[in-house]
């Protein structure tokens, strides 16, 4: 992670989403981590030293959610700075990234524009 | 004299009887159970289908005996109900289960009127019991259909959404990847193709993605999850934007999109909302419009503003007027158009929650006018604060 204010966590437990996203942010010039689920997420989070500059987060997963990922990572002091976009097919994913304290939502499917547009904003 | 008052007598008793005859005769035959009452509610009589109902002898029902075959959930309103009909004269209904001589309930609608004597005292009530069972069962059935659909509509339109990302994130990427509009292309046919391959693909994957939107707006109308976020914005400049993202979609089929006077129209809408509300008029107007102009007008009436779209297509039959705002329907068979028939119904319920309406004035052969009013403001007057800049709302 050479550069962390350009670093961006994906968390999503569709390969191909996962992987689509990646490539998109890889392609504008953003180093790009990936998680299939919410634990592993946090366990990459907290193993390293320079954490990323963004967190896209899906809703619906295995393992652990992404509601239940947000909660965890409210608490944790050094992990709660990291601005949080939630990227979700939900209906109301806009409602629950209110509740949730996010820092944006997308709604699936996301257009590029709107992807590079957030990843922009926030990092 | 007297020989004749007799004979007279006979004849009226004569009478008397036949039309008690022929009343026990009707009585007895309609599918109701039936019973009356005397002035203070005491049952003196029931017909053959009461008994035969509840498998219960007239010794037992006669009075108030009728609780016994009440549900213990229902008696006690029943029995007041009907006591305040007794007290205030006012015909009776009321709708509750009874037990069968199976010892099974069915539900029953149940009316009582008073009959009243030439001075207009209450005498009687006459009352019947009819079996709903057969109506409230379907009607159960088609509530748990409706929901079911609803439920399906949700999950699909969350399961489609996923793929549908990948797909329009790799064509974008492609897009990205071929560079620039086809008429940079070198003269190489080969690119060419590519761009105009990854063009229709392009095309048809956002198509998809609206049709999917479509779906997820109507389970949110049915879960009342649809919120509105009110913001000011300029009518004009939506409307002349969604002309200008519709120019290809228009020229495609021929059509020319004319947007005549330009009045600047601003105020308190969801804009978003509202850029897909003119979005859904304007493509049917191309879909339906069999290439002959659209115009797109624009005028402000009072505190309302007012959006027409108008095509020279087949037009909609009178009796359609109103049908075409519904869910899943459409004015045109199914067999020439494609579509889900979700467009005009998100248009009126997106209209309805803003505080306006919606209406078209066509005949066959004549075209259609879609007509939006629309207040200037249209936020809820609520005090509340939270519910000053959104609204929620259900069908």
């Amino acid at each position: 992670m050479s550069d962390p204010r350009r670093t961006i966590l994906v968390v999503d437990d569709d390969d191909d989403v996962r992987e689509t996203v990646v490539d998109a942010l890889s392609l504008e010039g953003y180093h790009v981590i990936a998680a299939p689920n919410g634990l592993r997420a946090l366990e990459m989070l907290r193993a390293t030293d320079s954490p990323p500059a963004l967190i896209l987060l899906d809703l619906m997963m295995p393992v652990m959610d992404g509601e239940e990922f947000r909660r965890l990572q409210l608490k944790d002091t050094e992990l709660a700075r990291i601005p949080v976009v939630i990227v979700s097919a939900h209906a109301s994913s806009e409602m629950i990234s209110a509740e949730l304290q996010a820092d944006g939502y997308l709604r699936k499917p996301v257009e590029l524009l709107r992807l590079y547009d957030i990843a922009h904003k926030l990092t | 004299m007297a020989q004749l008052d007799v004979t007279e007598r006979l004849a009226v008793e004569r009478q008397l009887h036949e039309s008690e005859l022929r009343f026990r005769m009707l009585a007895d035959n309609i599918p109701q159970l039936a019973w009356m009452t005397d002035a203070t509610g005491y049952i003196f009589w029931y017909n053959q289908r009461w008994f035969e109902y509840t498998g219960r002898t007239h010794d037992e029902m006669k009075g108030w005996g009728w609780q016994s075959v009440h549900h213990p959930d229902h008696v006690e309103r029943v029995t007041e109900r009907f006591k305040t009909s007794l007290l205030s004269g006012d015909p009776w209904e009321d709708t509750f289960p009874l037990r069968g001589a199976d010892g099974r309930y069915r539900w029953f609608l149940s009316r009582a009127q008073p009959i009243r004597d030439e001075r207009g005292e209450i005498v009687r009530w006459f009352g019947t019991n009819t079996d709903i069972t057969a109506q409230r069962e379907s009607e159960q059935v088609l509530r748990n259909a409706i929901s079911l659909r609803d439920d399906f509509l949700a999950v699909a339109s969350h399961e489609l959404r996923t793929p549908l990302m990948t797909l329009g994130l790799q064509l974008e990427m492609l897009e990205r990847t071929v560079g620039g509009p086809l008429d940079d292309a070198p003269d190489d046919p080969a690119p060419r193709q590519v761009r105009k391959r990854l063009d229709v693909s392009l095309r048809q994957t956002r198509r998809l993605a609206r049709l999917v939107e479509g779906l997820l707006d109507v389970s949110r109308i049915a879960s009342g999850q649809l919120v509105l976020r009110f913001e000011r914005c300029n009518l004009m400049t939506i409307l002349e934007e969604v002309v200008e993202r519709h120019s290809e979609l228009a020229s495609r089929s021929g059509t020319e999109v004319r947007l005549f006077a330009r009045p600047q129209v601003e105020g308190w809408w969801d804009c978003s909302r509202i850029e897909q509300v003119v979005t859904n008029l304007l493509t049917n107007a191309i879909k339906y419009g069999r290439g002959a102009p659209v115009d797109i007008s624009l005028a402000v009436h009072g505190d309302q503003a007012e959006i027409t779209v108008r095509d020279r297509g087949e037009g909609v039959a009178d009796e359609d007027h109103e049908r075409i705002f519904e869910r899943f329907e459409r004015a045109a068979p199914t067999r020439h158009y494609g579509g889900l028939g979700l467009g005009l119904f998100i248009v009126d319920q997106i209209i309805e929650a803003h505080g306006g309406k919606v209406r078209v004035e066509s005949s066959i052969g004549q075209g259609a006018s879609f007509i939006v009013e629309l207040p200037l403001d249209s936020r809820p007057v609520d005090i509340d604060e939270t519910a000053s800049h959104s609204r929620r709302f259900s069908p």
